[in-house]
């Protein structure tokens, strides 16, 4: 007797199944009566073609209209698909997650052991490529909460051997005091954040930091911090919002010349944290080969749907496609230069992202200047 | 075949470490829309790093100064500056701004002017109880010693003309390091006076020009002492109220003829008020109060710049300020939308298409029924004017939020008020258009009105 093969949905990330394998299998599991979540077995009526029939490729996924403006409001547990009812071995509730907030209300999302730990392995895979060190403490500049990327990275500590010194961090109030136009406020609580960061560097042994770019910035305001990372710390790593291509620059030629520096590409949709491409020059724009086909990209024209050429730029659609998530066809705010997967996969690689410029401001007439 | 198209100008940003090329640029075009330069632009990172070395350099002694802004005045006016000549760099302007390229010499001229003589000028503004330095003699027995508020001036610079320019460097004479973020529409005119002023002595950690978006502008302000910002009726409410940012609001200037004024006898000063520089200053006049009956002033102003011909801007006979022909549209129904029951005797429309995407802006000449008209208190970069009337009952009202007020017309009492009003900035008796100035008056003030201040100093005297 032999073991049937393990299906596309537990694979492991870091050997992936084919892709067209991939989208059956998923919408196999969350489409059937049987185990698809109550969200998707409602949603799919309203659809005007049939997922377990219509959907065999990649290309079929942007059949599916984008549904995470709904993840807004539906309950989690609509989320979960029945049929892990039936697995045995996974007991936990669901981790909740949710999105930036950046767009509205956040969007929420969950993980179950099954998948977390995929992506989480995935993830610390891509990072030893990287030249990290082991045993090193780490100091995560980067939001907690309901932000995976505070789980992530407290997991990665834990996985490189490293104490994790967190910090509380509220991404979604700086952006609230920004839009509210007051920039005492936003000073104000980067140098509550800063004086924390302050506290920590200065007084513990610490290798590495996971940090926003903004805050990334504002430390660098502050030489004594810049001399203390430049003389102690091995490894930063950036994440949680773009760093553009001049910034990165500075950052790796003027102000941490020596710091091995490691972008990071993730979101609550993707469920997965992308550190760079390896191997690219210092002042290279970093590159994100996804963890496709769990998790794919597309760069596209959203005038015709249809990729941009490679090394151009295109509006950002993801698919992510898990046994907890089916998020298909997901044009994000963000535009980012297409590469091709650096590892061959299905799908795009991604460099320089960007929000969708707004053209939204009003003209200015009036006046001589 | 088509034709090679000529070379973009690279207008590198100027930092703390010499030129700075970014790879986030944006493309200056000119009126028509062609592309005639590439201007980078720095991230908030750059901008951060660049006023840390603004804030902790040393500034150099009065003497080198004044040396380098006197071999900076002729260099920008005449000289090649990194390579560009004075034309080339006129010509570059009038493109972009679409300011007619004769208005665009004499503008320009006249910042050369006002750097070779702004070391004497920005000390009219001293105190005369006050020494510039504490080593005076007259501090043995206490002085007051003028001193600078702050170190560092960070200015947000218009594109209207290169005029404004002059505004900021009685800063450097005063010495302050001066951090300037020029508009990306006209860059030009920044980025020869901030290469002109290091060719010739001032260093790099002295003087910037950091060319930003929006969301790295605020950083240049915020991490400076003191700011220059100039814009409209938002920026003055933004920064109005803090005593470290000095808001350059609109101009709203005026002529006032008093009763029996012969408005043919002083036309040229009217009709120059209006339209000297294409009407692009805060200084043109955009307002003109009669006593009296208004219309045959506005007929004869009308009469005078009906004339005017639509000129692409480097055409040595154009008078009028061009923009891409959208730009001039929605100029044209902003106008349209607000002016109310003004009649039109010139500028039903505005819009002169030059048939190569850009168009003209014709003179408009608007005349209101009574003094306290809203209209007559919109300003816009072309000359543009409303002719209204005005009574000794409408007082000084309407005449008030005035940068410059020419006042026409022999009534000394009248003039005690006026030069008394204090929203009234300037005041320019008889014939001299609100466009006149000189190095050595004030424009709003002393610059050195905000940038220094008195303190007393006493000390011993070392003879005994």
């Amino acid at each position: 007797m032999t073991t049937p093969a393990p299906s596309p949905l537990d694979t492991p990330w870091q050997t992936p199944p084919d892709a067209q394998d991939l989208v059956r299998e998923a919408v196999e599991w969350h489409f059937n009566p049987k185990t698809g979540s109550r969200f998707w077995l409602e949603r799919a009526k309203t659809l005007d073609f049939n997922p377990l029939t219509d959907v065999h490729t990649v290309e079929d996924l942007t059949l599916f209209p984008n549904v995470v403006d709904e993840l807004r409001h539906i309950p989690v547990e609509d989320m979960v698909p029945q049929g892990y009812a039936s697995i045995t071995g996974i007991t936990a509730r669901p981790l909740v997650g949710e999105s930036g907030g950046t767009t509205g209300r956040p969007k929420r999302i969950y993980s179950l052991p099954d998948v977390l730990n995929s992506s989480w392995r995935w993830y610390w895979s891509r990072l030893r490529e990287h030249d990290m060190p082991s045993g090193r403490n780490w100091l995560g500049v980067v939001p907690m909460g309901p932000h995976m990327i505070g789980t992530l990275t407290q997991d990665a500590a834990a996985e490189f051997g490293g104490i994790y010194f967190p910090l509380d961090l509220d991404p979604r109030w700086a952006k609230r005091c920004i839009a509210s136009g007051s920039a005492e406020a936003v000073k104000g609580y980067v140098n509550h954040l800063v004086d924390q960061v302050e506290w920590i560097l200065t007084t513990q042994d610490i290798g590495l930091i996971a940090a926003t770019p903004p805050l990334l910035q504002a430390i660098c305001t502050r030489d004594h911090l810049v001399d203390i990372i430049n003389e102690r710390v091995h490894t930063i790593t950036w994440s949680g919002a773009s760093m553009d291509a001049d910034t990165a620059e500075l950052m790796a030629t003027e102000v941490f010349p020596e710091v091995n520096i490691i972008g990071i590409y993730g979101s609550a949709m993707i469920f997965c944290g992308i550190p760079q491409r390896p191997g690219g020059g210092r002042t290279d724009p970093a590159i994100f080969d996804p963890p496709s086909p769990f998790s794919m990209f597309g760069l596209i024209d959203p005038e015709t749907g249809r990729s941009v050429p490679y090394g151009e730029r295109g509006q950002l659609v993801s698919h992510h496609m898990t046994r907890n998530l089916f998020l298909p066809n997901n044009l994000e705010r963000d535009t980012a230069v297409r590469h091709e997967h650096g590892l061959g996969y299905a799908g795009d690689a991604l460099s320089e992202v960007r929000p969708v410029e707004e053209f939204g401001a009003a003209k200015v007439i009036e006046g001589v200047y | 075949m088509p034709t090679a198209s000529p070379a973009l100008m690279e207008l590198a940003a100027l930092g703390p470490r010499g030129p700075y090329v970014s790879r986030n640029r944006q493309l200056v075009t000119d009126v028509r829309g062609g592309p005639l330069a590439e201007l980078s632009l720095v991230p908030a990172l750059f901008v951060q790093r660049a006023m840390r070395t603004l804030s902790t350099a040393e500034s150099p002694g009065e003497s080198d100064r004044e040396a380098a802004l006197t071999q900076a005045g002729p260099l920008f006016t005449t000289g090649a500056v990194g390579g560009v000549s004075a034309e080339e760099y006129h010509r570059a302007v009038a493109a972009a701004s679409g300011m007619p390229i004769t208005f665009v010499r004499t503008a320009s001229r006249g910042v050369g002017d006002y750097a070779a003589a702004a070391f004497d000028a920005a000390r009219m503004a001293r105190p005369v109880g006050a020494v510039s330095g504490w080593r005076d003699p007259a501090a043995r027995s206490g002085a007051a010693v003028w001193v600078r508020r702050g170190d560092v001036l960070a200015v947000h610079a218009p594109a209207n003309t290169p005029a404004v320019h002059a505004a900021w460097l009685d800063a450097l004479a005063l010495g302050y390091r001066v951090a300037v973020r020029p508009s990306r529409r006209e860059p030009f005119t920044p980025h020869r006076l901030v290469a002109a002023l290091r060719e010739s002595g001032f260093g790099p950690d002295q003087l910037l020009l950091l060319p930003t978006d929006h969301a790295a502008a605020d950083g240049i302000i915020a991490d400076a002492d003191v700011a220059l910002a100039f814009g409209g009726d938002a920026v003055v409410g933004k920064y109005g109220a803090g005593p470290m940012v000095l808001p350059q609001g609109p101009g709203r200037s005026k002529i006032l003829l008093t009763s029996g004024v012969d408005v043919e006898r002083h036309l040229d000063t009217i009709v120059e008020s209006v339209a000297d520089q294409a009407g692009t200053g805060c200084v043109n006049a955009t307002a003109v109060f009669v006593e009296g009956d208004p219309a045959p002033v506005a007929e004869a102003i009308a009469a005078r710049l009906a004339d005017a011909p639509a000129l692409p801007p480097e055409d040595e006979r154009a008078v009028l300020p061009v923009r891409a022909e959208s730009d001039a549209r929605d100029i044209d129904e902003f106008l349209r939308s607000r002016r109310g029951d003004a009649r039109p005797l010139l500028g039903d429309t505005v819009v002169a298409e030059l048939g190569d995407g850009s168009a003209a802006l014709r003179p408009a000449v608007f005349l209101l029924d009574r003094a306290d008209a809203p209209q007559a208190r919109i300003e816009l970069g072309f000359p543009c004017v409303w002719v209204a009337p005005w009574t000794r009952q409408d007082g000084m009202a309407p005449l008030r939020d005035t940068l410059v007020l020419t006042v026409l017309g022999e009534d000394e009492a009248l003039v005690d008020r006026l030069v008394a009003e204090p929203s009234i900035r300037n005041v320019h008796v008889g014939d001299h258009p609100t466009t006149w100035s000189r190095p050595g008056v004030p424009h709003d003030g002393y610059l050195g009105e905000f940038l220094m201040r008195a303190k007393t100093v006493i000390r011993d005297d070392p003879g005994r």
